[in-house]
């Protein structure tokens, strides 16, 4: 084996940007098929941060981990959602099977508390999996959810609304979300591991 | 031991035992003769404790140094200034030793059930039923005086078969150990009369008829005593010496914790606040463990000299014994609370208490103890973002969709789920949408693309609503919910397909 390809065999750090990834199949399945497709993983990373720009809330991002979290649920395990935008409705988390006794909501009061928390739930090893609506957040936190989210091997979803997707993240895996009539359109601007198809569209 | 043979089978052994005849009371009394001194003066070397009598203010109790230079108990203050002028003196505060006296108790109340406190300044316990289990009387009596020693008292210990005489000796300063009835004439008779608990009236007539000692006194015939004295005095002489009964009053101890402590100089600082708090969490841990119980809720009391005291309170999720954690949560909260004034005392108090389960711990960790850390970690968000910040979501029995959720769980049962597909994120409040040249804007132009579901309920108390609701969407592909309020014939948007 090449010096080059042993590295890249060895070190999950490198990855090909353009050859078609190996998919390992040890990702949280997302529930939509399309989607599991193009990731490297074939699903969610299972210890990791994404970081998920929307253009607007109500695209139906929170439909889109809805599977992944009724799969969290399913083991027992906690589901954080942290600085939601608005009230989460009870009546339409249970029509979509989500069991409210393992959901808890955090209300922080500012992004520094925010960021405490994710780190705080990450930590715990029955959370199986924490959302959070951030708002503006400093690459440096971020690189710091995105080490703890690896650490203790619990992923972690953040939402942030912005025109466009960031420049650069720290996150292992970075979307990009516009919507259209019933339909979702995911961009994936990074994904550590490679992807086949940068774009995918979806109508969760 | 050596008598058995080697195949003695269990039971044949028990027969071969004495039938089990109850332990002997005997009482062990703790005189502490520095009481006074030791709450309101701890640290001074030259001092001495007031009270008021009727000649103006006396010396109560006066420190050893003070004792040397000739200052006695009974001496009017002024005389004490006159032998030593540096003399510090404080009033005597009776509360405080009073306070003080219970603590005491407390942590006596590990080698005894059965104790009383002899206000002001002795407690007795019954340690005849203690005996095996500390090891006789020598080992019990070594712990105790360590226990004491380590609270800082000087004390004085009298172990007599009767509570009296317990304390007759040790509140004179006589320690002594008798343990058998038959010998307590004996030790008692060396004791002047000048010390027996009478009226000054009655000792003196005692004196003046020549009764020096007890044993002079036991020498009397009971009949002539009774007679001259009153029958209280023989009665009393029949108490001390076991002829009869002496009930008393056991103290028992309370069943919710309180306790405060004195900070030596008014703080901001953090670490001498959590230190003083450690403290206090030490003898709650003692209170909880003597009584195996647990708790969830500890109040804190801050308070300032110039302003309203802070109250900052603690909860757990589960009942615990964990004063450590309680410490920690306490800090956390402390951090994240901004102090009006200087500290100059904290209290503490306890929730409600709880029977404490006997807890299994795990041979191997597993996933099984995961609950434990989960709720640890809800209660590390509570104590540092408050307790509003933590909720959970429950289902309520209300078509209304404001009314159809809580954060608290509803009484009575949820009777089914909407049949229509609701929103998953609702707003705090409707918020009003523009209707023009027949269309619905909000932040651009909304195309309805589902509905109407009628909601029409609430009729019964006084927030009646009537809606049609529809599902729309808007040009950057937002979902929404909104309705058509055919009360204020309005249009509002509710929620968001999220």
């Amino acid at each position: 084996m090449p010096p080059l390809e042993e590295l890249i065999a060895q070190n999950r750090w490198l990855w090909r940007g353009y050859a078609p990834p190996v998919q390992s199949g040890s990702g949280l399945s997302t529930g939509f098929p399309e989607l599991n497709d193009v990731l490297p993983q074939a699903g969610w990373p299972t210890g990791a941060l994404v970081d998920m720009t929307v253009t607007d809330w109500g695209l139906g991002e929170v439909r889109l981990l809805l599977p992944a979290m009724a799969q969290v649920m399913a083991q027992q395990r906690q589901v954080v959602w942290i600085a939601p935008p608005y009230l989460p409705h009870a009546a339409a988390l249970s029509q979509h099977g989500v069991r409210l006794e393992l959901l808890t909501i955090v209300t922080p009061g500012d992004s520094r508390a925010i960021v405490w928390s994710i780190e705080k739930f990450l930590r715990a090893s029955a959370c199986g999996l924490a959302i959070a609506w951030p708002g503006g957040i400093a690459p440096s936190a971020l690189r710091r959810l995105q080490l703890a989210a690896e650490e203790y091997d619990t992923p972690a979803f953040l939402l942030r609304r912005a025109a466009r997707p960031p420049n650069a993240t720290p996150a292992a895996l970075c979307l990009y979300l516009q919507g259209s009539a019933d339909r979702l359109h995911i961009t994936i601007v990074k994904a550590r591991g490679g992807c086949r198809h940068p774009r995918v569209t979806l109508s969760p | 031991m050596t008598g058995l043979p080697a195949t003695i089978s269990p039971t044949r052994f028990l027969e071969r035992l004495p039938a089990a005849s109850p332990p002997s009371p005997l009482w062990l009394a703790v005189g502490l003769p520095d009481l006074a001194l030791e709450t309101s003066a701890r640290h001074m070397r030259l001092a001495a404790i007031s009270c008021d009598s009727h000649r103006g203010p006396m010396v109560y109790a006066a420190s050893r140094a003070a004792r040397a230079q000739g200052i006695r108990s009974g001496m009017p203050i002024t005389a004490a200034f006159a032998l030593a002028h540096e003399l510090r003196v404080y009033p005597r505060d009776p509360a405080a030793e009073r306070a003080a006296l219970k603590h005491l108790a407390e942590v006596l109340s590990r080698f005894s059930p059965v104790l009383s406190l002899e206000e002001p300044d002795a407690i007795v316990l019954e340690v005849g039923g203690s005996l095996r289990l500390f090891g006789g009387l020598g080992e019990l009596a070594r712990q105790i005086r360590a226990s004491l020693t380590a609270h800082g008292h000087r004390h004085v210990m009298a172990v007599t078969p009767t509570p009296g005489a317990s304390l007759l000796l040790a509140q004179n300063q006589h320690p002594d150990v008798v343990t058998d009835k038959a010998s307590l004439r004996t030790a008692l008779g060396k004791l002047p009369i000048t010390i027996l608990p009478f009226a000054a009236l009655l000792r003196r007539r005692l004196f003046r008829t020549g009764v020096r000692t007890l044993y002079d006194l036991w020498r009397l015939p009971r009949v002539g005593l009774a007679r001259r004295f009153g029958p209280e005095l023989v009665a009393y002489i029949d108490r001390i010496l076991g002829q009869r009964p002496e009930p008393r009053r056991h103290y028992s101890p309370p069943e919710r914790f309180a306790a405060a402590v004195e900070l030596s100089a008014e703080t901001f600082e953090h670490a001498v606040l959590v230190e003083a708090v450690r403290h206090l969490l030490t003898r709650l841990d003692r209170f909880l463990r003597h009584r195996v119980r647990t708790l969830s809720e500890l109040h804190f009391n801050l308070f300032h000299s110039h302003a309203a005291m802070t109250p900052l309170t603690v909860r757990t999720r589960r009942h615990t014994r964990d004063v450590a954690r309680m410490l920690y949560l306490f800090a956390e909260r402390l951090r994240h609370t901004s102090l009006p004034a200087a500290v100059t005392r904290i209290g503490v108090s306890s929730g409600e208490l709880h029977a404490s389960p006997g807890q299994t711990d795990h041979l191997f960790p597993s996933g099984e103890n995961a609950g434990e850390d989960w709720s640890s970690v809800l209660e590390e968000i509570e104590a540092r973002l408050g307790h509003a910040a933590l909720t959970q979501l429950y289902l309520c029995d209300d078509h209304r969709p404001e009314r159809a959720w809580s954060h608290r769980p509803s009484r009575g049962t949820v009777a089914g789920q909407p049949v229509c597909r609701r929103p998953l994120w609702l707003l705090d409040t409707p918020r009003r949408l523009l209707y023009c040249q027949g269309r619905l804007w909000y932040a651009g132009g909304l195309c309805i693309t589902c509905g109407p579901e009628r909601i029409e309920s609430g009729w019964w108390d006084g927030q009646m609503c009537r809606r049609d609701y529809y599902h729309a969407t808007n040009e950057s592909g937002s979902r929404l919910w909104v309705f058509h309020d055919l009360i204020r014939h309005q249009w509002y948007v509710h929620g968001l397909f999220g």
